[in-house]
């Protein structure tokens, strides 16, 4: 089975930042794959890298066998993109939206979009500016897979969204991956979201991809750990396995898998085991 | 699908276009004479498009003002609300999505600069409305000057599209395009050479905006 999306050592600098640093994924057709990471950790950039919206310092990046330096318009065609935020023209109403983006495919399925409007309610008068963050998500989805795609990508689709609308177009989103056997990419912040809906997951940390295995996989390997220390918290060290982390108040909070990941140089202090900083008190560790 | 594309742009730009004819048919109106209060006509006697020809004059300013408006609307329109991500991904080539946006704001800037000129004329053209003879050559450095309206457009539409900091050099282009337009008696100096001149800068100003399109971080 050839891979729909294939990333080799892809990297982005933002001034002196590295936001995405030398990824690799190889993602095989037919395969629903969830990027997760924080906010800031670099799966828009990697994604908007894919879509040829921004530009690589290095490394390459294919998407159904084109390089996305140069998509051309018939590779496009086959590619569905749902930006983050989805941005659409807030003055269209939804069907004036839909008459907008027909007129560049050759390849629409008009009932089955309207099929797509219907089950979410959403009325074709409707002013897109005045739908609600989760209507106009699914006005998004509703036009991306009007041209019947091949590949979907996605990012963060719920975002800004509330649970139940999240719930309900996460659940649209199974339901229409069952009807076919499309690839599909989405990122989000959520791992609950990734969970229901993934077949492989992703997890980037620091522009780094940290961990890419089945989903079972993943979710048997986590391991929370949390440092409650008295005084300064000192910065989570970087180690093996960690893929996550985060403080609230004196606790410091990790996540950590046993899973696969992508190798990278060791930088100073990493492998130091978590809370052995000499001049620093644990109060209490809390494995989970 | 470049007529989709036309089509939104037209409807994006009408609210600019609608006000800019309106207010250029009030300046025409006041140019001919027509009693339209602030602006009425002050230089009674003076010869239409000869000579400092005020009235005349006050078209280009507002052609200027909205010719700038036009192309920052095209741009920075998409970029704040993300919609470029949305356009560019569509299954056209990235250097027609913007050569049809040019095309369209091109014609919008062509419209509100000419449509002044186009009434002034014809009024100055009909026997009895004023004192003076009137040729149709006499209007030639207003058409050019119409026709160099496009110029700010493309310099606007560059500083739009061109990522950079307001208060370095993103303004550049237009701040250029701009000075060379203000300099009135060395264009009417030139004759039919600023055309030519004008063509040739406008040229350069697209291959820019292009290249800028295809290089650029849309983040």
């Amino acid at each position: 089975m050839s891979d729909a999306i294939v990333i080799e050592r892809l990297t982005k600098h933002y001034g002196p930042r590295r936001v995405v640093d030398s990824v690799n994924l190889r993602i095989p057709t037919g395969c629903v794959y969830g990027l997760l990471g924080r906010n800031g950790a670099g799966k828009s950039t990697l994604i908007k890298m894919l879509m040829g919206m921004v530009h690589q310092d290095s490394g390459r990046a294919t998407l159904l066998g084109n390089d996305t330096r140069a998509l051309t318009p018939e590779t496009r065609a086959r590619v569905a993109y749902l930006a983050e935020g989805h941005p659409l023209y807030r003055w269209m109403s939804v069907g004036e939206a839909v008459r907008f983006t027909r007129g560049f495919y050759t390849v629409w399925h008009g009932q089955y979009l309207d099929e797509i409007l219907d089950y979410f309610a959403i009325s074709r008068s409707a002013k897109i500016g005045r739908l609600s963050n989760g209507q106009r998500a699914q006005v998004s989805l509703a036009l991306a897979l009007a041209p019947d795609p091949e590949l979907l990508i996605l990012d963060d689709p719920t975002l800004g969204i509330d649970t139940v609308v999240r719930r309900e177009l996460l659940e649209s989103i199974i339901h229409l991956i069952q009807r076919s056997g499309r690839t599909i990419l989405f990122s989000s912040h959520i791992l609950g979201d990734v969970e229901r809906v993934a077949d492989r997951v992703g997890v980037m940390s620091g522009g780094v991809l940290r961990a890419d295995c089945p989903t079972e996989h993943f979710t048997r390997s986590l391991k929370r750990v949390v440092l409650e220390f008295i005084g300064s918290v000192p910065r989570f060290p970087a180690t093996v396995g960690l893929v996550n982390r985060r403080q609230a108040g004196t606790d410091l909070r990790g996540l950590f898998s046993r899973a696969r990941r992508t190798r990278r140089r060791a930088g100073a202090g990493e492998h130091r085991s978590a809370g052995h900083e000499p001049g620093r008190r644990i109060h209490r560790l809390h494995p989970r | 699908m470049l007529k989709t594309l036309a089509w939104k742009e037209g409807r994006e730009l009408a609210p600019i276009v609608a006000l800019g004819c309106l207010v250029q048919l009030y300046l025409a109106c006041t140019a001919t004479g027509v009693q339209m209060g602030f602006f009425d006509r002050e230089t009674i006697g003076s010869i239409p498009f000869v000579g400092y020809d005020d009235a005349a004059e006050r078209f280009f300013y507002v052609s200027g003002m909205l010719a700038f408006a036009l192309g920052l609307w095209q741009t920075l329109f998409e970029s704040s609300r993300g919609t470029f991500q949305f356009l560019l991904h569509r299954p056209v080539e990235r250097d027609k999505l913007l050569a049809t946006k040019l095309a369209v704001g091109g014609a919008a800037t062509l419209l509100i600069a000419a449509l002044p000129v186009v009434v002034y004329s014809l009024w100055a053209a009909m026997p009895g409305t004023h004192p003076s003879p009137f040729e149709w050559s006499m209007t030639a450095w207003c058409w050019q000057l119409a026709a160099q309206m496009l110029l700010v457009y493309l310099g606007a539409f560059l500083c739009g599209l061109r990522p950079g900091n307001w208060f370095g050099s993103r303004l550049l282009p237009v701040l250029a395009c701009a000075a060379v337009i203000v300099v009135l008696p060395a264009y009417n100096y030139l004759g039919w050479w600023t055309l030519p001149l004008g063509a040739a800068v406008a040229a350069i100003l697209v291959w820019v905006i292009l290249g800028v399109g295809r290089t650029r971080d849309f983040s």
